[in-house]
Formats: structure tokens, sequence, C-alpha cells
């Protein structure tokens, strides 16, 4: 073996990684620094530091009822989006066409290289008041009358489930290919029935994939920003629009306290859930 | 059951294609009401398109932020992958999760303290202009690509021989000219799926995207999300298929380049089997 350099090779050839990387940390740091400033009406004026940011957003009503929308928002998309993804994943796993499994992964991982403007455009055309699904509806005689189903929660939510549906599927999907033939074998062999089967080898050995699912689905969806502007018709306001406008007020202090907020309380929700989850998956294991 | 699992997956998957296909659909219609069945067939919507010149500006800009930040994030990457794959030391799975945060964390959040980091920064050193810089996208774009580089890389690099290398080493190359002859050909095929991916990443990125459009200028998602909020006529229709033909293209493009095939021909060595692709 050659001499190591003084430096480690390890970290000099992560070094540009790591440079790329602090950026996150610098924002993280500029948050706390801003959400310190006073907010100097129409300026970025930072010469006055109080906790007067801090003090009246944590006490105005108008951004709780917008983070606790979010907050429903985020969990109504990840329910659906984990309970539809594990039985779309489970029926994958049951398949072996080859065919039907490359086309269930190119169209579950097209929102990751579609633009999220081109989903949530493509979502007004199927669910819009002239969209396929009203065409259809009132083709069939079912309804008189559009369905609102665009600019509103119900639009919001499905483009949502569609665009985390790779963060669900694919983990799960992993998660259970790797349950070994034996065990379902030894399952059936020992007289266990189909469901029994299910709920007794299958579900417990594919929680970490759901698990590992449920969290990236509910970060994704606290964070949502485009699709409830382009989709919620002005009455879906989640927080990262609060953010944004924030943003364009030049309001920064504010904006930084709500970025802290939703970065944190996500966070915080998700090591709560993952610890509950953990401990509802152990007892159940155990009985 | 059997029956039950087709249906369902049938149905599923028609819902989740249907956004896109009416996209296509759509941009043919003769309608200016975006309307489903078509009214009749028309290519007056691309015509339109490819003469509205924001559009035209912004794609060309959107192109070169994409190979900025595609560089960017997969020479960072490569290089964290091999040290992360092929050097143990302690702190390595921390590190790993480091490079994995942006894809986590809210782009909203990154978006506005992205931007009021750059406009103090660039208030403080000089030469730096406030008013129309792209460098803060190609590093926040970057950024959000770096971690698929690294997860696709070092996906191929476990699965790498190293006994390839040795065998170099023992010939007499330095580690240059293993990395040059050896490593680097045999990584090609994933390098290039990762780089196109990062592109493809910064291509399509909106989000955080939106708040540097008063420093960084608008790019082409930002040009489309304007446009949508005043004008939903098929004309979006017709851009949206010609972004999905690039995308297409250039991931399809990623692929062909990236096959193992290209990547064995280019290896000196033609008794080893190179490793298969991703």
């Amino acid at each position: 073996m050659k001499r190591r350099p003084r430096l480690p090779a390890w970290l000099l050839l992560s070094s540009p990684a790591i440079a790329l990387s602090s950026i996150l940390v610098a924002c993280l740091v500029v948050l706390g620094v801003f959400s310190l400033f006073a907010y100097v009406n129409g300026s970025t004026d930072t010469s006055v530091t109080s906790l007067n940011v801090w003090a009246t957003s944590l006490a105005d009503p108008f951004f709780w009822q917008v983070f606790g929308r979010t907050v429903v928002v985020a969990v109504a998309v990840t329910v659906l989006t984990v309970g539809l993804g594990y039985v779309t994943a489970l029926a994958l796993w049951r398949t072996s066409n080859p065919i039907v499994l490359s086309v269930a992964s190119v169209i579950l991982a097209a929102p990751l290289v579609v633009s999220i403007v081109v989903r949530a455009y493509g979502w007004l055309l199927v669910l819009g008041d002239h969209g396929v699904v009203n065409v259809a509806l009132q083709g069939l005689g079912l309804e008189r009358a559009p369905t609102r189903l665009i600019y509103d929660y119900p639009g919001v939510i499905i483009a949502l489930v569609q665009s985390a549906a790779p963060f669900a599927v694919f983990p799960i999907w992993a998660s259970l290919r790797q349950i070994s033939t034996e065990h379902l074998e030894a399952a059936s062999d020992l007289g266990s029935g189909r469901l029994s089967t299910f709920r007794r080898v299958v579900l417990p050995l594919s929680m970490n994939g759901v698990i590992a699912a449920a969290q990236i689905v509910f970060l994704f969806g606290m964070g949502s920003f485009v699709t409830p502007i382009l989709l919620g018709g002005g009455r879906v306001l989640l927080t990262a629009e609060l953010i944004f406008e924030n943003e364009t007020n030049l309001n920064w202090p504010l904006g930084a306290v709500q970025a802290i907020v939703l970065i944190t309380v996500s966070l915080l929700l998700v090591f709560v859930a993952n610890r509950l989850a953990q401990r509802v998956w152990r007892l159940g294991a155990a009985r | 059951m059997k029956l039950a699992r087709g249906l369902w997956l049938a149905v599923t998957l028609t819902i989740l294609a249907s956004p896109v296909a009416l996209v296509v659909i759509n941009s043919f219609n003769s309608s200016p009401f975006s309307q489903f069945p078509p009214a009749g067939f028309s290519l007056d919507w691309y015509v339109r398109v490819l003469n509205y010149a924001p559009f035209l500006t912004a794609f060309v800009y959107s192109v070169a932020l994409g190979i900025g930040a595609s560089a960017v994030a997969t020479v960072a990457g490569v290089m964290a992958s091999i040290a992360l794959t092929r050097y143990g030391f302690r702190g390595r799975s921390a590190l790993a999760t480091f490079f994995s945060a942006p894809l986590i964390a809210p782009r909203a959040a990154i978006g506005l303290s992205g931007y009021v980091l750059f406009v103090v920064a660039a208030a403080h050193i000089g030469g730096i202009s406030v008013t129309a810089d792209p460098l803060p996208l190609v590093l926040v774009h970057a950024l959000f690509g770096l971690p698929l580089v690294v997860v696709i890389v070092s996906a191929s690099l476990v699965r790498y021989d190293r006994a390839l290398d040795e065998a170099a080493r023992d010939l007499g190359a330095n580690n240059l000219a293993v990395f040059r002859r050896i490593t680097f050909p045999l990584l090609r095929g994933s390098i290039v799926i990762a780089a196109a991916l990062a592109f493809v990443t910064s291509f399509d990125e909106t989000e955080a995207s939106l708040f540097f459009a008063s420093v960084s200028g608008t790019t082409l998602p930002i040009a489309m999300f304007n446009f949508l909020e005043q004008d939903q006529t098929p004309t979006i229709a017709a851009l949206s298929t010609l972004m999905l033909a690039a995308t297409a293209l250039s991931l399809g493009i990623a692929l062909v380049f990236g096959s193992t095939r290209s990547a064995a021909r280019t290896v000196a060595l033609p008794v080893v089997t190179p490793p298969k692709g991703p």
C-alpha cells in the first residue's frame, strides 16, 4: 500500500460534495439569523435585532390555521399514497410479466422526470370542469352540473398523491422483494391461509418500507408549493406559499420564522410518528 | 386474485398516466378550449409555441442551467461516491445522510434562505451582480442533483470488481491511469445516467427556482408557471409535449450511451465481463 497523503483521501474526494451540501447548512444558518431581525416595513434593513417576529408570528392564529391545513393535507396525502401505494406494490410484487413491470415502473417514476407544471396542467385537463372525468360523468347522465374537483382540496390532493407515488411504491416494493420465499412457504406449510400469511408475515416484514415511504411522503407533502398554487384555485393556501409571499413582500424575518417552524415541526412529527409506529409494530409482533 | 390484481394495476396506472397522456392529446386539439375529446387535429399550438419568444429564451436558459448544474453535481457526486464506497472512515453513513438531505428539505425553505444568502453575500462581495446571475440557481440545482448522482454511482461502485483496478496497478498503472483507463470506462454507464437525471432535475425544477426568479431570471418551468396562471389554451400542452419529448430524448440518449456494451468496448481488457448496468 502507498503512504496516505496528510489529508485522508476520502476527505479530499468528498470535499466538492461537502462544499456543495454546505449550502444547505448555510441556508439553515441564514434562516436562524434572519428570524432574529426586526421587520422594517418594505425594506430588508437588518440593523435591529429582536424577538418580535417570533413572538408575533407564533401568536398569529392565521399562521397556525395555514400551518394546520398544511399538516392535514400532508397527512391525507401520506395516508392515501402509502395505502394505495402498498396495494400497488403488492400487486407488482405478485406480477411476473416483464412488460407489465416495465410499463408500471415508467408510469410510476414519471413524476420524477416530468415537470410539476406539466403535471398540474395535465390534472386540469383530467379533473377540470370540462375535463375527462366531468365529461364522462355528464355523458353517463350521472351529473348535470360539473363536479368541482379542481381549484379545491380534491384536485390538490390527487395531484400530490401522484407526485408522491414513486416515493411510496418503490421502497415498499423493494421491502416486499426482500421477503424470502421460504418464509411464505413456511407459513403456508404451517397451515396459514392467504389473509393470515399477509397479516402475520408479509405485512410485518414489509413494515420498514412502509415507514420509510410514509416519512418521505409526509415531508414531501409538508413542503408542497407549486401544486397547491396551480390546482388550489386560491382555496388551498399552504405554509410554503406563505413563505414565498414573504419573500416577495421583503418580509424575510417572518418568512424565516415560518420556514424554521415548517422544518422543525415536520421533522418532529416524523420522529414522533416513527417512534409510535415502531412501538405499535413491536407490540403487534409480540402478540 | 389474479384478475383483481390485473384490474387494480390497470386502473391505478391509467389514472396515474392520464394527465400526461391528456397533455399530449390536447396539444393537437384544434379548439382553443382545453376539452376532451379534442375538437379536431391541429398543429397550430406548436407553431405558436415556437414563435413565442419568452419560451424560446427560457428554454435556452434552462438547458444552459441544466448543463452547468449537472456538471457540478456529477463531478462532486462521482468523487463523493468513490469516497463513500472505497474508504472506511468514521462518520461515513453520516456523510451519506448529509448528501441525501436536499431530497427531503422543503424547497420553499431552501428557496427563501438561498435567495437571502445570495443577496447578502452579493452585497458584501464585489463583482457579483444581484440582478442577473445564474450562479445561485446552478448551485441550488446541483445541490438537488447531488443525492441522485451519489445513489446511482455508489450502487454501481458497490458491485464493481476491484480486482480489475488491482490488475491494472500490478501492470504498472498509477492511480490516475487506473481511473482513466479502467474505473471510469466501466462506470461510464451509470455516470452518464446520473448526469442525465441531474440535468432533468435541474431542467424541471420549479419550486426553489421561483424564489430566485428576480435574481436568476426565468427558467422554462417558471415561464410556463407564469403563462399557466393566465392562459390555459393548448399552447401550454404543445410546450409540455415538447418538454416531455426532450426529457425522453435526453434520458434515452443517456441509456444508449450508458449501455454496458459501449462501456465494454472502451475497456482494453476483452476477457473481462463488465458489471451489469443499473
